[in-house]
Order: C-alpha cells, then structure tokens, then sequence
C-alpha cells in the first residue's frame, strides 16, 4: 500500500496531522497516523528503522521548506519526559496583514476572514505593503535574479490579505541565458549557506583556454547585469572573482553535507566590491595599476555622476581629472575608447602606449574602405 | 529532482487551498496563471490531494475535500489551512534582496526606512528569518551608483507624475532639460531605460538612466496612454527609439562569439565569428558600442557607420586616448 503514497501524499499527512494537534506528539502516534508510515509499528526492525530515516528526512526536507515542525520534551499526565513533535499555527500560517493608517488602496484583512484563527496580525501602514510589494516585483523582474519564482510566490502570498497592489511599471528583458544563470546562482547559493567548495569550469574572456576552478564561495554580487561570485580560488591559492556566466556546470562538493568546508575570513567584506566596475573587479590574473584621465566637458558631469574613479584635479573649463584603479587593463581601454574621443589617458605612458596600439588595431579594420 | 517537484507540488497545495476555501472556490485557471503552470497540472494536484481519501482507514475524516466543477476548484477542510503559509526561507531571502535594491536606490532617511522594514517583515512574516542567509549577497540594483535615481524615476510612473530631468546625450556640449511623464522604467543588458512622454518633444522617447545628471520629482500628473505598450520599444532583449531605427550589421570575432551567441540572435560564420543585425535609432550608440569591444567587433556595414567609427578613431590615432 505504501509505494502508492505519493511524497506529496506522506508530507500532507503528516502536516494535516500535527497541525490539527494542540499538543505534542509523539513519534509512535506520527506512525500511527500517517499512513505512509504504517510499517514503522510492524514488529520487521529493518521496516522500522527504514520508516524511522524515511520521517526523519520528511521532518528535515519539510524544515528546509519553512515549516515549522518543532521538536519538544513534554510529559504526560506524571510520566518520564518525552520527545515530541509540535506544528504550531502561529508559526506555520502567514500572519494576517492588518493595513493601519488609513489611505488604503486595498482591502483590510482581518483575524477571522478566511478560515480559523491560529495566525497572529502583522501592522502594516499601506506605504510599508507598497514598499512590500514593489520589492518583490522588482526582484521578480530583473534579470537573472536568483529567486525570481519565490519572489512571485511571496507576492501571491502578501496578496492574500493586501490585494493584487498596482501593476508595476518595470519590466525586465532577460537574456537568453538567464534561465542557466539562474540554475548556477541556485547551486552557488546553495553551496555557499551551507560553506561547500564548488567546482566549475571558468572561460575567462578574451583569455586562453578555459580553465577548472575549486573555489570557496564567499559571497555573491550583483551588479548591474551580471552576477558574480567572490571565494577563495585554489588554483590561485587567492580571493578570486568569478562572472556566473561564464561558469561551466558549478559541482559542490557532496560529501559530507551537514559539516562546513571552510570558514569565510573574519575581515571578508564583500561590499568592499559594491560599486566597481569590470576593470577594478578584475580577477586578480594582473597587478594593479593607477591611470589618470581627463575628460572634458560636460562628459566630466556624466563621469562625476556616475562616480567613475577618483577625483584628482579640476579646471575652469570643467574639464576633470581623475583617477582609477586598474586591475584589468583590457576593459579599461575598451570603455575610454568606447568614449569617442570624450577621455584622453594622461598618465600612466605604458597605458598610452597600449591604447594607442588599441585604436591602431581598430583602425586597421575600417583601413580598406578608402 | 522528485524531492524538488514534490517541494513545489506541495507549495502549490498550500497555496491553493487556502485560495479554493472561500464559499466560490476559485477558477483553476486563474491558480493556473497565478502559479505560472497549467492547469492540467493544478488538476493533477488535486487529483493527487483527493486520493489520499482512497488509503486512509474507514472512519478516517477527511481534512480536505475539494470539487471541482467545470473550472471552478472548491475547497472545505476542518478548518486548518485555510490561511497561506508563512514565507518560506527563500522567499524571504527574495523579499529581504528585494528591499535591499530598493534600498540601494534610494537615499538618508527613506533607504533606513526600507531596511528597517526588511528586518520588520523577516521576522514578522518569514517562517525562518532570512537575516542570516543575505550577510552573503551584495547587490546593486543598477541604479547609477545609489544616486537615487531610479527610486525617484520609478515613484513618478507608480504615481503618475512627471519628472524633470537634466538628460546628456553621448557627444552633446551640454546637458538638456526634459520634463518628462515616465510611462515603464526598462532593464535591458545592464541598463536603465525610462520609456516617457517628453513634453519638449511631444512625444513618446527613451532615456538610458545613466545619462541623466539630475532628477527633480513635480507636482504634474499624467495619463498613460490606453495604446501605449512598452513592448512597441524593445525588440530581442534591446530598447530602442521606435521608428527612427536602421539595421547596422556587426561581426564578432571568434574569440568573444561564444559570450555574444548567449545573448543575441546570431549567424554563425565558417571562421567561428558570428553577424549580429542590430536595430539602430541612434550611430553613436552603434559605434560606442563597437568600441567597446575593440578590435573583437567590426561594423560591416552601413557604409556611412563604419565611416563613423574611422571619423571616431582617427583623432585618437594622434592624440592618445
């Protein structure tokens, strides 16, 4: 009878079961009801200690889901204390979300609407439930994002109470890859809560050949379009930056789950690489550099706007200096000459030089036209 | 891959009896566009919850009994379950990375605001708080490095008013002033485009956030257009001015072919380089664009655009960057 329960089947039983108990149960009346679990009271130890791991691994995979499935000590009427099992329902239902305030565009949920009451009221004024709602569909639609369907589900579930909200007016166009981006960020995330190295292969552009990586996942970034992944490279024995992208099949290491790798360093910050750009991200395959460069006006606006480097001088003509740090010369160069003659590299002279030998190699491309 | 499914199997369930248990039931084919699945697959769910009814002992009282009439699922339990569940853990994490983009776009007090708000709803509303789990993200939604830009863009189109903005396009000596209605802010390969009203122009114009200096919210209001569609403006993944564009045929060099084929539409040549046939509104976006790139792109044609990018060149060929 058993191989015909369903695993969605075994978990509704087991849910439907503890969260209609006021009280603990115990693991004999869990097999008692559940019908999945049936040979757990037979008198075959094999069929017992096989149903005993089968509800332990229910009791886990339904945790990692979020629902709360406690375990409790709890005496009966005077006898030995006992191991138990608890779903509360203050801890299981979504709370009801009570707009407060006034000026709703919505309707008010109260405690009561919509079936019995074992959830607790959450306040919330109509700007936070905006707030709620327009974080959710902007996580929804960017792209790539790492939990766009949970963003989705969440926003089904905050609308339960709060209405379907305004359409958002952002939209998103995903690239073709986002859908594998996403599939990778899944198993980096993963891998990276529960501190799992991770194997990949990496393409590095304009590089050689790719190359096998075994990293230590530190953090994830995002910026702009693209996602990164920042760890502890064991190729370069060194905190490397890796574009997600570009990863080929990310593996973590499978073996013991439960017990953690490696340990992130105490002085990591990974918002120590907020806000670069490609050429300061870099991964750390050249040294450094500081370049300085003038842009004109009014580009000097856009470039001071946009906190490109550092400021280094200013002229009456609005004319700017300023400098960046280069980790990676090749995009540097590409962004100046994507300018169009609006930045001019002033410093260092090798710098100069290998631009310069940049725009000789474009030029020769447009050489035959005349 | 079974344990995944019967995690969104059940996810779905718990969404859906709660949604079912009002006295009209729902229609599965609204679950079916809410959860983003078929209905066919909301009924093989169902079927799966009814048959639970078949292995339980005699005597045995349901806890759920769901119909289903024509399209319409209905839904009676015992009186559990008819609330949703609390946001899972990754749920929460994409509310807590959600309100933390926001944040990231928005300044002083009303970024406090929103993160303050983050940790009010991960505690209030996640079944485990998500806290922990963001320590290890980093995000930037875009916004031209936490100017607040965007977040002021985006509250002019959510509520109607226009904004005045100081817009510098590639080339021009100075900066102009727009007053525009911003209809749908657009995310296309890493940037921010508010699609709007500019009421210089009269008419419908697309502006890459980046290049907007300064952004003032006013008191005007508008109205979006009942035949306005932001997808009028895109086409495969890009933004672009509509009407005023011409193709521009560009070829990839091997080496880079692999990054582009990801992302556009592409012919792929014997020597491993791929063509790319961009729509244009604008030749200076065409030849930056290239440029960036360096040597790994080439406009084959137009004539008169590859004639701009050796106009482009040939100063720098002399002056050095």
């Amino acid at each position: 009878m058993t191989e015909k329960i369903t695993k969605l089947q075994r978990w509704l039983d087991l849910i439907a079961f503890l969260i209609g108990r006021r009280y603990p149960v115990s693991v004999d009346q869990i097999m008692e009801a559940v019908p999945a679990y049936a040979e757990g009271r037979s008198d075959d130890p094999t069929a017992v200690e096989s149903v005993r791991r089968m509800f332990e691994r229910d009791k886990k995979e339904l945790r990692d889901l979020g629902i709360p499935i406690e375990t409790v000590d709890y005496t009966v009427r005077g006898a030995e204390q006992t191991a138990g099992y608890r779903l509360a329902g203050r801890d299981f239902y979504l709370p009801y979300l009570r707009l407060i305030g006034g000026g709703t565009d919505a309707p008010t949920a109260e405690p009561g609407a919509g079936g019995t009451q074992r959830a607790d009221a959450f306040d919330i004024r109509p700007g936070e439930a905006r707030d709620a709602r327009d974080a959710l569909s902007f996580a929804a639609a960017m792209p790539s994002f790492l939990l766009r369907e949970e963003a989705r589900s969440a926003l089904r579930k905050l609308a339960f109470d709060l209405g379907p909200g305004r359409p958002d007016a952002v939209l998103a166009l995903d690239r073709p890859e986002a859908g594998l981006v996403r599939d990778r960020l899944r198993v980096l995330n993963d891998a990276l809560q529960a501190r799992k190295r991770v194997r990949f292969r990496y393409h590095g552009i304009y590089r050689g050949k790719p190359t096998d990586r075994d990293v230590a996942p530190y953090g994830l970034l995002f910026l702009g379009a693209n996602w990164y992944l920042v760890g502890h490279d064991a190729l370069r024995d060194a905190e490397r930056v890796f574009r997600v992208d570009r990863m080929e099949d990310p593996e973590p290491n499978r073996k013991s789950p439960d017990t953690p790798d490696y340990v992130v360093p105490e002085d990591f910050d990974l918002n120590d690489y907020r806000n670069r750009e490609a050429w300061e991200l870099g991964d750390g395959e050249e040294a450094g550099l500081v370049a300085r460069v003038r842009f004109d006006f009014p580009t000097s606006l856009w470039v001071e706007r946009n906190r490109y480097g550092e400021l280094a001088e200013s002229a009456e003509d609005g004319s700017t200096v300023r400098s960046f740090q280069v980790q990676q010369v090749n995009p540097f160069l590409r962004w100046i000459l994507s300018l169009s003659g609006e930045a001019e590299i002033i410093d260092p002279p090798e710098l100069q030089r290998e631009y310069l030998d940049l725009v000789e190699r474009v030029a020769a491309l447009y050489a035959g036209d005349r | 891959m079974a344990a995944e499914l019967a995690s969104r199997q059940l996810e779905r369930v718990l969404y859906l009896v709660p949604r079912a248990s009002g006295p009209d039931g729902a229609s599965i084919a609204e679950l079916a566009a809410e959860m983003e699945v078929s209905p066919e697959r909301i009924l093989r769910d169902i079927e799966e919850v009814t048959a639970r009814d078949y292995y339980h002992p005699a005597g045995w009282v349901a806890d759920l009994q769901i119909s289903v009439e024509k399209d319409t699922v209905t839904v009676w339990t015992t009186g559990e379950l008819r609330r949703p569940v609390r946001l899972s853990p990754r749920e929460a994490l994409a509310l807590a990375l959600g309100l933390r983009l926001l944040a990231d776009g928005s300044e002083g007090r009303r970024r406090e605001e929103l993160l303050s708000l983050a940790g009010r709803l991960d505690h209030g509303l996640a079944s485990v708080p998500a806290e922990p789990m963001t320590a290890v993200f980093a995000l930037d939604g875009g916004d031209p490095h936490g100017n607040g830009l965007l977040a002021l863009v985006r509250n002019g189109a959510a509520e109607r008013s226009r904004c005045r903005l100081a817009y510098l396009k590639p080339g021009q000596t100075e900066p102009e002033g727009r007053l525009v209605a911003p209809y749908a802010l657009v995310f296309s390969r890493g940037h921010w485009y508010v699609i709007g009203h500019s009421v210089e122009a009269d008419a419908v114009r697309v502006f890459r956030l980046d290049r907007v200096l300064e952004a003032e919210p006013t008191a005007e209001t508008f109205e979006i257009p009942s035949d306005f569609d932001p997808a009028d403006y895109v086409e495969e993944g890009a933004v672009f001015q509509a009407g005023e564009e011409v193709e521009a045929v560009v070829r990839y060099s091997r080496s880079i072919a692999r990054w582009i084929s990801e992302r556009e539409e592409v012919e792929e040549n014997p020597d491993g380089s791929v063509v790319v046939r961009h729509r244009v509104a604008d030749p200076r976006w065409i030849v930056r664009h290239v440029l960036s790139y360096g040597p790994e792109a080439e406009i084959v044609e137009p004539a008169e655009m590859r004639d701009l990018v050796r106009e482009t060149v040939a100063p720098e060929r002399h002056a050095g960057g």
